[in-house]
């Protein structure tokens, strides 16, 4: 299939529009499976409340956006999030919550944990937020940060 | 030397032995485990065995007794105490995977902590080497799966009803539950053989992420056994301001629990919003005692890391006496709702004998009219003095594990508030080492075990010390194991697929605590 830009109209103004597009409603995964995710939930609920910069949990891979990586990753789990990575559409995201995804954290050195979440899905994340568990404040930023990166145009061109 | 009885046995003479001491009391099994020594161990240098342990509770008397079945290290077998205790099964499927323990008559010997293929090396033993781990992905996720891999419906891993990676395989008829196993693991962040890599000081950071949610009772656990070891008394401040630390943190879980575990499960947002919201006033309260929200390091061998700041008084008068106004409120939307009601009532009904029988402890465990909670039980310094009581319920269904939580969230601000007034005078940490030194402190040999009672129930730790400046042996008794274990058991009674999120909701299961 060909996409052909109709005359008069700038190939850069579809763009930023795109952008705009998907830099303003992003759903990230419900899926916790680290200490970071108590800091996640308190993120979402009131007081910090991050739907209001248009986040929102799905509940499903199918139709999120992001996936927020928040806690250490077992050896047993390694194949589940590679599989829901996998599940997850075009132009998608990877955030890192807390030291642990990308170092292991406190749990280094331990049999069970796979210290780097590169190895694992194979992509740079757009966001890291260290900690152990960063701030409620912390992890808004981290949203906030990807958002304006898509917006801007310069993250996650199809 | 232990704080604790010791009754050896045999493979031959275990199953006996275990009867009797049933008989005589010892009804609750809280753990079942195994220690390893090698040769050049410093424990009881020459040995060459694996001690099968198991550890008994007399909830009448408080005693503690443990079992100590010595085993040769090449061909460790025992038989299952499953006839006498059904809370062994996950304990001794825990043993088998890490130690390498056979288990003789035991129905279901799959890895239940780490990845189902993991080949057969054995991680808690002290020649473990992680390079020579293998795992095989192919291996079906469950003893259903393996019988039956088209009928089998997965919730798991990623569920947004599950709470965190935790979950079942279930055959179903329709809605209904034919038969499910659990599938756990997904955050075994092995602690306990990092206890044994990190010394003392080290250990009181990765003890507290035990259960995310309610760490401060496993810091304050871990403190006391260490104590204990050390023989070093805490002075009165500190245990006060212990207490004081301990029950804002349970204020905080119970807060979690009935926001989005439970009020969440049933899409009640209201209630999931509002107790958030009031959980940010104990976690004010928390970080401005402790600078941390959820991760506290405040608790440490020998008192607490620093006095309650200025203001603090105020500030915890003036928070918790508005979330002791808001109760009322929860109550009448979230318990005494007629919706609500009708759906909790008979939701995971628990008989006492039962809930004893599997290792239930906590609010589970006293909203089935059993009167065990470790904090009077143990003798937790000063609650005892602060009048604590012990609440109950006596429906054994998943209203009344609500109300047990309700009523303990009033009996925690009572409780601050009174140590608050109640605070003496003097020095918030014992004065007798050198901070700059403790991570090198030598602490001497001995075994001990400390329980307390954290936001799910009973926690233990079962400490052996060398004498150098880690610990040989760091056994965790996570309370969330044994109650995951009785949901698992009151889905096979037959139960809805509906109810599942509920159930895990009611029982208050945190994945961390049970895969430590």
């Amino acid at each position: 299939m060909t996409r052909e830009i109709p005359e008069g109209v700038n190939p850069k103004d579809i763009e930023s529009v795109l952008s705009w597009v998907k830099g303003s409603s992003l759903w990230n995964l419900h899926f916790c499976f680290g200490c970071c995710s108590t800091e996640i939930m308190a993120a979402m609920m009131p007081r910090f409340d991050i739907e209001r910069f248009g986040f929102a949990p799905a509940d499903t891979p199918r139709q999120a956006d992001v996936l927020v990586a928040n806690g250490p990753i077992s050896r047993k789990i390694v194949p589940r999030i590679q599989r829901l990575w996998a599940q997850m559409p075009d132009p998608k995201y990877l955030i890192v919550i807390g030291a642990c995804p990308m170092s292991g954290g406190p749990y280094q050195g331990s049999y069970n944990i796979v210290t780097d979440i590169r190895d694992v899905l194979n992509v740079e994340p757009a966001a890291f937020i260290p900690g152990c568990p960063p701030n409620p404040e912390g992890i808004l930023e981290a949203f906030i940060m990807l958002k304006n990166r898509i917006k801007e145009g310069s993250y996650g061109k199809l | 030397m232990a704080n604790f009885e010791k009754i050896a046995a045999t493979p031959e003479t275990l199953v006996d032995t275990a009867r009797s001491l049933k008989a005589s009391g010892f009804t609750f099994l809280e753990f079942m485990s195994a220690v390893d020594y090698i040769p050049k161990n410093k424990v009881e240098p020459g040995a060459n065995r694996m001690d099968a342990v198991y550890m008994l509770w007399n909830p009448a008397t408080n005693e503690q007794k443990m079992i100590v079945v010595p085993l040769p290290r090449d061909n460790p077998s025992v038989p299952t105490v499953m006839p006498v205790w059904e809370g062994a099964n996950w304990h001794e499927r825990e043993a088998h995977e890490l130690f390498g323990i056979d288990i003789k008559g035991h129905p279901n010997l799959r890895h239940l902590l780490l990845a189902e293929g993991w080949n057969d090396t054995y991680p808690l033993r002290k020649d473990f080497n992680v390079d020579d781990v293998e795992i095989d992905w192919s291996a079906p996720t469950s003893k259903l799966a393996e019988g039956n891999p088209e009928r089998v419906y997965h919730f798991a891993v990623q569920h947004p009803g599950a709470h965190g990676p935790q979950g079942f395989d279930l055959l179903l008829d329709g809605n209904t539950i034919v038969d499910a196993e659990a599938r756990i693991g997904y955050v075994h962040r092995t602690l306990e053989k990092l206890g044994e890599q990190r010394n003392y000081y080290q250990n009181i950071l990765n003890m507290e992420r035990g259960c995310i949610m309610c760490g401060m009772p496993y810091i304050d656990v871990w403190a006391r056994a260490v104590e204990e070891l050390l023989g070093v008394e805490v002075p009165e401040k500190a245990k006060y301001l212990r207490l004081i630390a301990v029950e804002l943190n349970r204020l905080s879980s119970h807060l979690l629990w009935m926001g989005p575990q439970q009020g969440g499960d049933f899409a009640y947002m209201p209630v999931a919003m509002w107790a958030i919201g009031d959980r940010e006033k104990v976690l004010d309260l928390l970080e401005a005692l402790t600078g941390g929200r959820i991760t506290f390091a405040y608790i440490r061998p020998g008192g607490v890391r620093w006095d309650i700041p200025e203001g603090f008084r105020e500030m915890a008068q003036k928070n918790l006496r508005y979330l002791e106004s808001r109760l009322p409120m929860y109550e009448e939307m979230m318990f005494k709702e007629p919706i609500v009601k009708e759906r909790l009532t008979g939701l995971g009904k628990l008989t006492p004998e039962e809930a004893i029988d599997i290792g239930v402890s906590g609010p589970s465990l006293r909203a089935t009219g059993v009167a065990h909670d470790t904090r009077k039980d143990a003798h937790i310094p000063v609650y005892e003095d602060l009048g604590f009581q012990i609440v109950t319920q006596t429906g054994g269904d998943g209203w009344a594990r609500g109300m047990v939580r309700l009523g303990e969230m009033k009996e925690s601000i009572r409780l601050i508030l009174d140590a608050l007034d109640r605070l003496p005078p003097g020095n918030s940490e014992a004065d007798l080492f050198n901070r700059r030194a403790m991570p090198w402190m030598k602490v001497p040999t001995g075994e001990v075990y400390a329980v307390t009672e954290s936001c799910r129930g009973r926690l233990g730790i079962h400490l052996i010390s060398d004498g150098t400046s880690k610990p040989y042996r760091t056994k965790i008794r996570g309370p969330s194991f044994s109650n995951m274990y009785a949901v698992e058991h009151i889905l096979k009674k037959g139960s809805y697929l509906y109810d599942i999120p509920a159930l895990i909701g009611s029982m208050d299961t945190c994945p961390a605590d049970m895969d430590r």
